[in-house]
């Protein structure tokens, strides 16, 4: 614990001595339980290259139960869409407990996890619904009244710290969340725009390929083809779904496109077996994907073999050669479909012995 | 009076079901095999299973269990049996298998031995997902009596059904369901008359919290009962097998007799997807109901069929997941405590699936439209940190994740969930099951691979082949529990069992139903507060079907309300309550609704305080 303390001391000293420039983006109006609210400044931080990089904001405020409070005091940070990203405490206030014990380490941990998940029973249910009532303990001090922790919900709060995880994560998930992706909207332009196609952040990237107009796609093909190399999976499949027809039916980006088939995981290759069935398809493209028949599922070698055949025109005969040393797999399944698409493909028996 | 056979021990009745077909066969349908030897072994009655685990999850479906190399990415060790072929020679070998997961091809690679030797041929990648025959090629069998194994080659849960050696060049084995079913009742000479189980006062149908509460209680009050569970072992969901643990108050009952076989079965609280078996006691509810002389326990018996008569259940039919031998167990009442209805759904009973509409309940939490959406089926997991770090392997054919979305945890919870109408929970359990494998193996591989610094140290313990299913059929009583029983505490006259937990209707996790539209295998939930309340007991016997007491997760209840209703320490309130009606009709020479019609009043004196005594 006196390890984490000090880092945290650290981190917080840090923090004031390297502290970033900023500007003031916004103010809420936050309430209290007193009835009354306190105001809150936003800060957008900006990095060396002068960038936005994240907003920023102490609070101060009384966290109270019945009448009874306690100050939390917290430095709380956000990326540019409203995503959370940290907290700070003041190294002579940590969180505590039911009955001022500190946070533990698990705690803490704990917190971390509850913050970050928006979607927190936390933001439906009033904090008088996740205490049971009927089995309330009563602390001898004098600030530490609380419930025990309803069974169901247990696992959303810090056990014995409800009312402070309910407080941190509705400040954390509020209304400073919610206006911050408005705020970057207002200052998004080109610059930002190729600042966070060029970032490692994949919300950014997400929000980039929104942001794209059609035409856009085509001038940022290479930054997306990185994306889609190295980013999240995730981003990947978005992007390659987002990306244009147009872009797909052109020979040259088809191709590039085409390359990542192989080294695709399965839903990645389901579409762009999709996209490629609404385009037409170059003979270097149906070559790779024949090199890969006999790695297909069942279901994908009847699409691909599809794909050649609606694209007999440009099919190469090194396509044409993968076919036919199926006819003799093992697996008669696979066999009998390439069997049928030489059929179709008008490949004489002849020719099939010949080859 | 006490059974013949009190408990079915495995090693007693085990033996290698291979049954020649020969020449001249009185099977006419099967005219073909018959002109020429032909072998069949099921898998699942190999005298040694090995490291294989017998599933017995899909039998419904397939008609028969299988044999699933479970080993967390570590091949198991073979399954072996001996087998004597009608002659010597050149057989083609027929192995009846699927490629579990093929995205685009899937790990379950195995292959077959013959006196060790593997035959050339690697099974279960083959890029598709059918349970069918593949074709192995052909061997030369050079004694009759022969060592047959089946090698397991990755660990990730290849599976095996059966397999056919044939002397015949141009024979298929059946595919299509029906026939196959016939073809395997004929080869395993299934068709002679099951084997008498005996004659009871009540047979309970599972053994999980309901059925072994149900058999405990009705036992207690005089009734010869058989307790039949189609697992080794019993507890169901709190079993070692699936690992959740016991929700729903007992203490707040409003009679306060029922409960005390559930707190007898209670092995204490050791969470969800606790890494140690033992802590779910599946040895304390086997003594218990050992302890119990009025029980025959029947384990490793899967129930597939009823036989009726006048619109009762005479009789319902198991039949031994290992060793495939059939057993009749006859009575006089029937307690459905599958989960899945089983029995009701064979005996004709009303049911219901999915979602009632709003209009159709009036309940505010139904969806205006009914529909299919179920609450999904649990494979819990845990890992366990070592004083060494351990590899896992990339998965490529299981769910993948990256840093922006993957679940950041060393074990299970409840949360881990396939299901939601975007699988039948009775029709497609292995695929539920399975797709719950390549969430946890996937997740467990970016987790290993991807963030070395947290979990380096840490390796699978437990991953759960056994699905944990919430919902399936609900079997319709002289009352439907609804929501509005719940919210308003309606306290019927024969309201018995009493029920504490929230309306936990399961959802999936939004973010998880982002990145995997129809795929989701995470859950979200709302736990909407109830005030205890109690449940009725015409929720507890079939409106149509005289003889059949209903208890656990398949009463007679709307969707909504089973969302409450469905834990499991009111679950075994519901068996100890069916229990003391059961006597009572026995008693009276009644039925289960008689018991309602006449002798409530002492039916619920029974479960106060009063003793009931019954008349042999």
């Amino acid at each position: 614990m006196k390890i984490f303390l000090t880092f945290l001391t650290l981190t917080f000293l840090l923090g004031w001595l390297d502290k970033a420039p900023e500007e003031k983006a916004f103010e809420v109006y936050y309430p209290i339980a007193t009835g009354d609210s306190i105001r809150i400044d936003v800060n957008m931080l900006y990095d060396k290259q002068g960038f936005p990089e994240a907003y920023f904001c102490h609070v101060k405020t009384p966290v109270c139960k019945e009448g009874l409070c306690h100050l939390l005091v917290v430095d709380l940070y956000w990326d540019l869409l409203g995503n959370f990203k940290r907290y700070e405490l003041p190294p002579t206030a940590p969180l505590t407990k039911f009955d001022h014990e500190e946070f533990s380490e698990a705690d803490y941990a704990k917190l971390d996890k509850i913050l970050a998940d928006k979607r927190s029973l936390l933001g439906e249910n009033a904090v008088e619904d996740l205490v049971d009532g009927s089995s309330e303990r009563v602390s001898q001090e004098v600030d530490a009244v609380t419930g025990a922790t309803v069974k169901a919900v247990e696992n959303t709060v810090v056990s014995g710290a409800v009312y402070s995880t309910y407080a941190l994560w509705h400040l954390v998930n509020g209304e400073i969340a919610a206006r911050i992706p408005g705020h970057t909207d207002s200052l998004f332009d080109q610059s930002l725009l190729e600042h966070f196609l060029a970032s490692d952040n994949y919300r950014y990237h997400y929000y980039a390929l929104d942001a794209l107009t059609e035409k856009q796609y085509a001038t940022y093909m290479p930054q997306l083809m990185q994306i889609i190399d190295r980013g999240s999976i995730f981003v990947a499949r978005y992007a390659l779904n987002k990306i244009p027809d147009a872009i797909y039916a052109d020979p040259q980006w088809q191709l590039v496109i085409t390359e990542q088939f192989p080294k695709a995981d399965f839903t990645t290759q389901q579409l762009l077996l999709k996209r490629l069935q609404s385009v037409p398809v170059s003979g270097e493209s149906l070559s790779i994907l024949a090199q890969q028949l006999d790695q297909l599922s069942e279901q994908q070698l009847q699409g691909v073999l599809r794909l050649m055949i609606d694209n007999q025109a440009s099919l190469r005969e090194d396509a044409v050669d993968q076919i036919v040393q199926l006819v003799h797999h093992a697996n008669p399944i696979y066999a009998e479909q390439a069997y049928k698409a030489l059929q179709q493909l008008s490949v004489t028996h002849e020719q099939e012995k010949v080859r | 009076m006490k059974q013949p056979f009190k408990r079915i021990n495995l090693t007693m009745t085990k033996q290698t079901i291979l049954l020649l077909t020969c020449l001249f066969s009185s099977l006419l349908s099967f005219a073909q095999e018959a002109e020429s030897p032909l072998l069949f072994v099921e898998t699942e009655s190999f005298e040694e299973t090995g490291g294989w685990k017998i599933d017995q999850q899909s039998f419904d479906v397939m008609g028969s269990s299988y044999l699933l190399a479970h080993g967390m990415g570590r091949p198991v060790p073979d399954a072996t049996t001996i087998v004597t072929f009608p002659q010597t020679g050149k057989y083609h070998v027929w192995v009846r298998t699927k490629d579990w997961a093929p995205y685009p091809k899937g790990p379950g690679k195995f292959q077959v031995l013959l006196d060790d030797q593997p035959l050339e041929t690697v099974f279960g990648a083959s890029g598709s997902d059918v349970w069918q025959w593949y074709y192995g090629g052909e061997t030369d069998i050079a004694q009759k009596e022969t060592k047959l194994s089946i090698k397991d080659l990755t660990g990730f849960d290849g599976r095996c059904d059966a397999l056919l050696f044939t002397t015949d060049d141009s024979y298929t084995p059946p595919q299509e369901p029906k026939v196959l079913m016939d073809f395997r009742r004929a080869q395993l000479g299934l068709t002679e008359e099951p084997a008498d189980a005996g004659h009871f006062d009540m047979v309970v149908v599972g053994g999980g919290m309901a059925g072994t509460c149900a058999a405990i209680s009705g036992a207690r009050r005089g009734l010869n009962v058989a307790l039949i569970q189609n697992r080794p072992v019993l507890g169901g969901n709190n079993s070692s097998e699936v690992r959740v643990h016991l929700m729903g108050d007992i203490d707040k009952n409003y009679y306060p007799k029922l409960g005390r076989i559930v707190d007898e079965l209670d092995n204490g609280d050791p969470g969800n997807g606790n890494p140690d078996g033992d802590e779910y006691g599946d040895e304390r509810k086997l003594a218990v109901v050992e302890a119990e002389e009025n029980i025959s326990l029947f384990l490793n018996t899967h129930v597939d069929q009823v036989e009726m008569k006048d619109g009762e259940i005479t009789a319902v039919i198991g039949r031994n997941i290992a060793t495939n031998q059939e057993y009749r167990f006859s009575g006089e009442l029937f307690a459905d405590c599958t989960g899945d209805g089983t029995v009701g759904y064979l005996a004709g009973a009303d049911y219901r699936a999915g979602r009632e509409s709003q209009d159709e309940t009036g309940e505010s939490y139904a969806p205006e439209e009914a529909d299919n959406f179920t609450l999904g089926t649990s494979n819990l997991w845990a890992s366990v940190e070592l004083d060494s770090a351990s590899s896992f392997p990339e998965c490529p054919w299981a769910i993948q994740f990256s840093d922006e979305y993957h679940i950041d945890e060393h074990k299970a919870d409840w949360q881990w969930e396939t299901g939601f109408g975007n699988f039948n929970t009775i029709t497609e359990a292995e695929q539920i099951r399975d797709h719950n494998l390549r969430a946890i193996y996937g997740n467990w591989a970016y987790l290993k691979n991807h963030k070395q610094d947290k979990y380096a140290r840490n390796a699978l313990a437990w991953v759960a082949y056994i699905g944990g299913k919430r919902e399936s059929r609900r079997l319709l009583g002289d009352h439907i529990l609804t929501q509005m029983d719940i919210e308003n505490g309606v306290m019927y006259p024969d309201g018995l069992v009493t029920a504490t937990w929230t309306i936990d209707l399961h959802f999936p996790n939004a973010e998880n139903s982002q990145y995997f539209p129809g795929e989701e295998f995470f859950a979200a939930t709302k736990h909407i507060k109830v005030k205890p309340y109690t449940i009725p007991y015409r929720c507890l016997y079939s409106r149509n079907i005289p003889n059949l007491f209903m208890a656990g997760r398949d009463i007679s209840t709307t969707h909504v309300a089973f969302g409450s209703t469905r834990v499991m320490r009111t679950c075994g309130m519901m068996g100890e309550a069916v229990g003391f009606a059961a006597a009572l009709c026995r008693k009276y020479e009644s039925n289960p609704r008689g018991i309602y019609e006449n002798h409530l009043e002492e039916l619920v004196d029974v479960i106060s305080e009063g003793i009931l005594e019954v008349q042999k």
